[in-house]
């Protein structure tokens, strides 16, 4: 995953010394005291998902239940309607990538190999909006997809208010130029001079040499469409269309009819289609953390 | 591959850039989908939220130019005054609190010789859990009879707090769920940056009898300056900006203790409907973000030494 670190501050060598020693143990214990501060309430929230009511409400609390209550995630699978807001989640983020990829490819594709005029300043145009915080959005767009200009339709609580804007992902072409700009020229020339097209050259051959960033861009996706909130919370109002981080949040948080164990079990269930492909595809993810700071 | 490379001056600007559209057809065909696409959910709608402060806008009815007059109004509410103060203290307490967490943890972790990529997933694992949940944890994490905090107060003998309910700790408990959540992040960019030290460095200061502490402070720290910088403006950026947090957790509250800037533009538009005033204060602080934007501009390029995108 990562590259390996040669030497660092402290060498080898400085290791035999009995105060860098003490030194090394202190280090050591400061990461391992890190871990358990980081870990403990992941358990401690595991084991409260697997109480009962009465369980949590001890006092003097107990990290460890009586017996493991599994039942009460199947309770938060039905309690939450995890079926319907999965399936809503999965919809809305299969749209954005219908409406991404083509766009964002295109583009980073003419970026990379075709004559463009005014190229630099078309470049800078789109990458100028990585600076606007994101914060500057959130009124005009609202007000867009109310009335979206030219067209005069109102877009909001459907997913359309997702999919249109799924493809002004400044980010997304930065990153696929960054990649065809790897891919040599020499190879599209030759296929040009087969004849072939520049789609079909898009198609055929830049993009199966550039899985591995479209693949990040893929799971760096599902993992915004996953966990965003406030956005779809704004857009989203009829519960029908509801992501399952709006339905965690108005049953959690707006109404409280849960008990706190199903809330946590329910917290449990939405954390682990992230947890697992992170795992899965670890390298991807971080290969695309080092950009992610970009956007602030 | 660059248009105009080749083309003779002879030929005059006009000539010239004809030939660069001419032959510039099929890129721009290329682009177009992405340019219509932008043109209305980029650059208008940011164009759009810089003059939605100067209007009187009403859904349905559509907008009429009211100079200042948002400005004044949004600037004499004390509500405003008081989403300012709340957004600083909590900026502040980010800083004070978070800051040197990651460089810290960072330089820690990379000395390890075992384990490291376990610590390395320890620290970065509450980025994988979505925010809702989170707080859902968090928000047990916090309560005042059951929750871990106040256990682990009780382990030490400290009276139990009411972390959210309370006007006073209300910022602080959201500044510590934040920093918690957050610092991992930080941290594996100072890791990153950390294995393109030199190793040469090192072994010239170990040569010439420098102790470690020494080699950290003047080998490690200087080289960790640039990203230092860089992290500063990005953790000023995202915390004046903060607002999903207090929504969620406190829904401002208590007693508007957690009320920030953001959350203020939110209520504006979304509870009194006053879009013109959302757009106003959102402006102001859009004017904030930018400079600090620009800065980070300057010195990303400094870092990735003066290279042009």
């Amino acid at each position: 995953m990562a590259k390996t670190v040669g030497r660092t501050a402290i060498s080898n060598f400085d290791l035999k010394r009995p105060e860098v020693k003490a030194g090394y143990l202190a280090c050591s214990i400061m990461a391992v005291v890190l871990a358990v501060f980081m870990i403990y309430p992941l358990i401690w929230t595991f084991m409260g998902a697997l109480k009962t009511p009465k369980e949590v409400y001890l006092i003097p609390p107990r990290l460890l239940p009586e017996r493991a209550n599994w039942a009460n995630f199947i309770t938060a699978w039905k309690a939450f309607s995890f079926p319907r807001f999965t399936l809503n989640t999965f919809l809305l983020f299969a749209g954005i990538v219908l409406f991404k990829f083509p766009i964002t490819c295109m583009a980073a594709y003419a970026f990379s190999f075709l004559r463009v005029p005014a190229r630099r300043a078309l470049f800078l145009a789109f990458m100028v909006t990585l600076m606007v915080p994101g914060m500057a959005y959130m009124i005009p767009s609202y007000l867009i997809l109310y009335r979206l200009p030219i067209f005069g339709l109102n877009l909001l609580n459907t997913y359309w208010a997702f999919w249109l804007p799924a493809g002004a992902d400044a980010f997304a072409i930065l990153l696929l130029k960054g990649y065809f700009d790897g891919i040599p020229g020499e190879m599209l020339e030759a296929a040009r001079i087969d004849g072939a097209t520049e789609m079909i050259i898009l198609s055929r051959l830049v993009l199966p040499l550039a899985k591995p960033i479209l693949a990040t861009l893929f799971i760096l996706n599902f993992m915004g469409v996953w966990r965003d909130f406030m956005w779809p919370y704004i857009v989203l109002r009829d519960s029908s269309r509801w992501t399952i981080m709006i339905a965690l949040y108005t049953y959690v948080f707006q109404s409280q009819i849960l008990t706190p164990n199903i809330q946590l079990a329910g917290m449990m269930l939405a954390t682990i289609p992230p947890i697992t492909i992170f795992l899965l595809f670890q390298r991807y993810i971080l290969e695309g953390i080092t950009f992610a700071g970009i956007k602030g | 591959m660059i248009e105009g490379s080749a083309i003779p001056a002879a030929g005059g600007r006009r000539h010239r850039w004809a030939k660069a559209m001419k032959n510039g057809r099929l890129g721009l065909l290329f682009l177009l989908p992405a340019l219509c696409i932008f043109a209305m959910f980029q650059w208008y709608t940011i164009f759009y939220g810089l003059i939605l402060g100067f209007q009187k806008m009403i859904t349905g009815l559509g907008a009429t130019w009211v100079g200042l007059a948002n400005f004044k109004s949004v600037l004499s509410d004390s509500l405003v005054a008081l989403s300012f103060r709340n957004t600083l203290v909590f900026v502040g307490l980010c800083l004070v609190f978070g800051y040197m967490v990651p460089v810290v943890v960072a330089i820690a972790l990379t000395e390890l010789r075992h384990a490291r990529g376990f610590f390395r997933l320890a620290i970065y694992m509450p980025n994988i859990i979505p925010g809702i949940a989170l707080y859902i944890m968090w928000l047990w994490i916090f309560d005042p009879a059951v929750g871990l905090l106040n256990q682990i107060l009780g382990l030490f003998h400290l009276p139990p707090q009411e972390w959210l309910l309370n006007t006073k700790t209300a910022l602080f408990s959201l500044m510590l769920m934040a920093t918690w959540a957050g610092f991992g992040s930080t941290a594996l960019f100072y890791m990153a940056s950390l294995t393109s030290v030199p190793e040469e460095l090192y072994e010239a200061a170990e040569i010439d009898g420098a102790g470690i502490w020494r080699r950290i402070f003047h080998i490690t720290l200087p080289s960790l300056k640039t990203t230092m910088l860089i992290m500063l403006l990005l953790q000023i950026l995202a915390t004046v900006q903060v607002f999903q947090e207090p929504f969620v957790m406190t829904g401002g509250g208590p007693n508007n203790a957690t009320l920030t800037i953001m959350y203020q533009v939110y209520r504006y538009a979304f509870v009194y409907f006053e879009f013109g005033k959302a757009g106003a204060l959102g402006f102001l602080t859009f004017l904030f973000l930018f400079v600090l934007s620009l800065l980070y501009m300057r010195y990303s390029k400094i870092a990735h030494g003066g290279e042009e995108v």
